[in-house]
């Protein structure tokens, strides 16, 4: 090591902040879109679609393009992707952040779970994956979603009697030409149902024949349900309408993947991060006089409890910033003293995180949250399996 | 360690909202490499700014081969303090300047390095003394949040990031 400051130390030494945007990198980027080179920069590369690219090629790349085709051909590994590109997920960075949790960056291909190409999580507390499970993970995340969305835009819901379900990830217990047997995800409950003639098997994003599923194969299963007249009531009738076969064991889609939490940039606040997760609802709990809101207009943010008082609560976000929300009675205490017993007594404690949704504000001050604008006050928990073990975040 | 040519290529290609990453990464430390030479933090944030929107407008020029991307970044931003200085036509002499430029410049560490300075940090006393390291290197706030946040005067809180500067190369025998 030649010799180096301390301020070249200390920058070195800068921790992987959560994924939230510093009000100074959105100040940037917005004067950034402004240029002509963003624009440019924009348009995608030109494609070569089509089999034109292969004219292109010299006489030798071209023989060694046909020969790997033929190959791949023969085996059976080759796949082809009809219904939906294959997602996958590669590993930017991982260590340890501020909250003294692994966080990863990940990258997706053909992933529109996230939303976005990368995506930043925090991984359980207490818990270390290696480069291959946190992309198994998230790649698990992206390829059932994929099946879902295939499953609603093949099958959308409709007013008639009979609706295709989006799906449960289940073990083939037993399969046969007319028949179909597994156990529900929480393993409660036990259905055979009838396979049709028509029933889709699909295998890597293609169909392929029912004879390749096979006991303990992972799926999604497809059920089309139909309905009494009226549609009150259970289903009358359960048949499989497709069984999608996932690529990796059942953990991955189910227990595995409450060790992954997405961190963006909160919901009008990105100079905070904020966690996508669940927990305790801690406020309201009767009607209470609430601006109207629409999904576009709720705002968020999260930040570790610092203070209650009779008519407010005060949060520190992720990146030290604090926020006030000024509330109509002292909602922790309530929460306290009438609430916890819905949450196995789990209380509420300073350094706890809380989340809180409000509507977004007619002024610029989101910082100071007045109590008529809060539409959810929540105590973050970490996922759990079974739901309803509680333990905060 | 955020890999960087990705970024980039992406950014290129049909991506540029991926630039967001190199300047969330980098802003702290290009803003106190400007605040060096300028000596002032409104300025300096400007002119990391402006660096920050050059290096984009150039980017297809960067040659990964020959500098790492912050190296070239920051040479952007000294020479744009350096504009910045002589069209406020103030004194200097450019070799002060490249000096005080030096003494930024990024560089990389071994994990058990970092690990070493973030235990120094983190055991500072008194607790002010770390929460000022921590919120103007890593924060990448001002004196003059932080001095709100610790309702003290900015005159103390540069005495602070001295002293805690001093105690810090008290720790770390292999800094200058």
């Amino acid at each position: 090591m030649g010799t180096v400051t301390i301020e070249q130390v200390l920058v070195a030494t800068q921790p992987v902040q959560p994924g939230s945007l510093s009000a100074f990198t959105s100040r940037t980027m917005r004067a950034v879109k402004r240029s002509a080179q963003y624009r440019a920069y924009k348009k995608r590369p030109r494609r070569i679609t089509g089999f034109g690219w292969l004219l292109r090629l010299s006489p030798i790349a071209f023989a060694a393009v046909v020969v790997a085709i033929v190959a791949a051909a023969a085996t059976t590994t080759y796949a082809i992707f009809l219904l939906w590109g294959k997602p996958a997920a590669h590993l930017q960075e991982t260590g340890q952040n501020q909250f003294g949790r692994q966080q990863a960056v990940i990258n997706f291909e053909n992933c529109k779970y996230f939303k976005r190409d990368s995506a930043m999580f925090e991984v359980k507390a207490g818990v270390t994956l290696d480069q291959p499970e946190l992309e198994k993970i998230a790649s698990a995340r992206c390829e059932r979603d994929q099946i879902v969305n295939w499953v609603s835009q093949t099958w959308p819901l409709s007013q008639g009697a009979t609706r295709v379900e989006r799906g449960e990830t289940v073990v083939i217990e037993n399969i046969t030409a007319t028949t179909l047997s597994f156990y529900d995800s929480m393993h409660q409950q036990h259905l055979t149902l009838p396979i049709l003639t028509d029933s889709r098997v699909i295998i890597e994003g293609a169909d392929h024949p029912l004879s390749e599923l096979k006991q303990g194969d992972v799926v999604v299963v497809a059920v089309a349900s139909t309905f009494p007249p009226g549609g009150h009531g259970p289903a009358i009738k359960r048949e499989v309408q497709a069984i999608i076969k996932l690529s990796l064991p059942f953990e991955y889609y189910t227990s595995k993947q409450t060790l992954l939490t997405e961190r963006k940039p909160c919901t009008g606040n990105p100079q905070s991060s904020c966690l996508s997760n669940n927990g305790l609802h801690l406020y309201p709990h009767f009607n209470h006089n609430t601006k109207q809101a629409t999904p576009e207009t709720i705002w968020e943010i999260q930040g570790k409890l610092v203070g209650h008082t009779a008519h407010s609560l005060t949060l520190q976000g992720s990146g030290g910033e604090m926020y006030v929300t000024h509330t109509p009675f002292d909602i922790v205490n309530d929460h306290n003293q009438h609430w916890k017993s819905t949450y196995k007594n789990t209380t509420v404690e300073l350094g706890d995180t809380i989340a809180i949704q409000y509507t977004q504000p007619a002024s610029a001050d989101h910082k100071n949250i007045a109590d008529d604008e809060i539409q959810y006050v929540t105590l973050l928990a970490e996922q759990q399996i079974p739901a309803g073990t509680w333990v905060k975040y | 360690m955020m890999n960087e040519q990705k970024i980039i290529n992406d950014t290129l290609n049909g991506k540029p909202d991926r630039y967001a990453d190199l300047v969330e990464r980098y802003h702290t430390g290009l803003i106190i490499h400007c605040e060096h030479i300028v000596g002032d933090r409104d300025d300096a944030e400007d002119i990391a700014q402006e660096a920050f929107i050059k290096a984009f407008d150039k980017l297809a020029n960067f040659d990964a081969t020959r500098a790492r991307f912050s190296t070239w970044l920051y040479r952007i931003a000294t020479n744009t303090a350096l504009d910045f200085l002589r069209r406020h036509k103030k004194q200097f002499s450019v070799e002060d300047i490249e000096a005080l430029a030096a003494a930024t410049e990024p560089t990389y560490l071994q994990d058990a390095e970092r690990a070493e300075v973030r235990q120094a940090v983190i055991n500072l006393m008194p607790p002010e003394y770390r929460h000022v390291i921590e919120a103007y290197y890593w924060k990448g706030k001002s004196y003059k949040e932080i001095a709100k946040e610790l309702n003290k005067p900015v005159s103390t809180i540069g005495s602070y990031a001295r002293r805690a500067k001093l105690k810090l190369k008290e720790q770390l025998s292999w800094v200058q």
